[in-house]
């Protein structure tokens, strides 16, 4: 268990990493607030592994206006893609099953 | 940590296809009452039990296929609120996919009114064209989304009409009342309880 991604290896940022990978296509992005309605975490929690796993490189946050309002867009980087499918990958071959 | 990936996959996929599920579910409604009311009328109807007045069923029938698109477009603006990116692209092509086919289809079959169309043919013809247009959407969409599901209610769907024309009019009436409905709420049961297949990367 020790080589599983640490950085994806916690409840909520797994959470993050499964729900970005659903919902999002290549080049996609989300809300934030969508991305809290999806998980049903308070804004401060996403908000803090939002930061480690873009302090990773597997997330990137945009900020944008819509209209006159500002937003924060979420996105899955491709890097942020590839470690969450080798870590699913990884954890099955640990487990022996399937997700 | 599998379970809370899988519990988490599916829970996203439910929640970004509740919307959807509810579409399925007034489109089989709409069906259903719709082309009832049609066997029921009088004159074009073939319902043994009871008629109702042709200027009924088919304003009734008409409504009901109009809140069904007003419903759609409104299900496809607030489906794509949280998102942005090459799949909101993509979803909005498809929307104006269907808009333009079904414009394309209605002024199809007012052309071949115009050239003398007879109504029994037209009988068959209306319903039978806009259904086949449905299906061959839901299989675009099924590609669209790798949606395994969706691709089986496209199949249904012009299935149902070479054997509802088969068998004709009337009663070509009540099998899209009945046919039609059926596979969208089964396909609407399926996805709300999260067992409809889906197509996982990891598996593709």
């Amino acid at each position: 268990m020790t080589d599983l991604d640490p950085v994806i290896h916690a409840p909520a940022r797994l959470m993050i990493m499964t729900t970005l990978d659903e919902a999002l296509g290549d080049r996609d992005e989300v809300t934030f607030p969508g991305l809290q309605k999806l998980l049903g975490m308070t804004a401060g929690n996403l908000t803090t592994h939002l930061a480690k796993l873009e302090a990773a490189g597997y997330v990137e946050t945009t900020k944008a206006f819509v209209g006159r309002k500002p937003t924060t867009y979420v996105a899955l980087t491709p890097e942020g893609r590839g470690a969450f499918r080798r870590y699913r990958k990884h954890l099955l071959q640990l487990l022996g099953g399937n997700s | 940590m599998v379970a809370l990936m899988r519990e988490q996959r599916r829970a996203t996929r439910a929640q970004l296809d509740r919307r959807f599920t509810i579409l399925l579910v007034v489109w089989a409604l709409a069906w259903c009452v719709g082309f009832f009311a049609l066997w029921s009328a009088e004159n074009v109807g073939g319902n043994p039990a009871f008629r109702i007045p042709e200027q009924v069923a088919w304003p009734l029938f008409g409504g009901l296929m109009l809140a069904g698109i007003v419903w759609s477009i409104m299900t496809g603006v607030l489906a794509g609120r949280d998102f942005r990116g090459s799949s909101q692209l993509a979803g909005m092509l498809y929307g104006w996919s269907w808009s333009v086919a079904m414009t394309g289809a209605g002024l199809f079959t007012f052309g071949l009114q115009r050239a003398g169309l007879t109504g029994e043919m037209s009988a068959l013809l209306y319903p039978g064209l806009f259904i086949i247009l449905v299906g061959t959407l839901y299989l675009t969409g099924a590609a669209l989304e790798r949606s395994p599901g969706m691709f089986a209610l496209g199949i249904v769907m012009i299935a149902t009409v070479v054997v509802a024309t088969w068998v004709g009019s009337p009663t070509h009436y009540l099998l899209y009342a009945t046919v039609g409905p059926s596979a969208l709420a089964t396909v609407a049961v399926l996805q709300a309880r999260g067992i409809l297949p889906t197509v996982s990367e990891e598996l593709a």
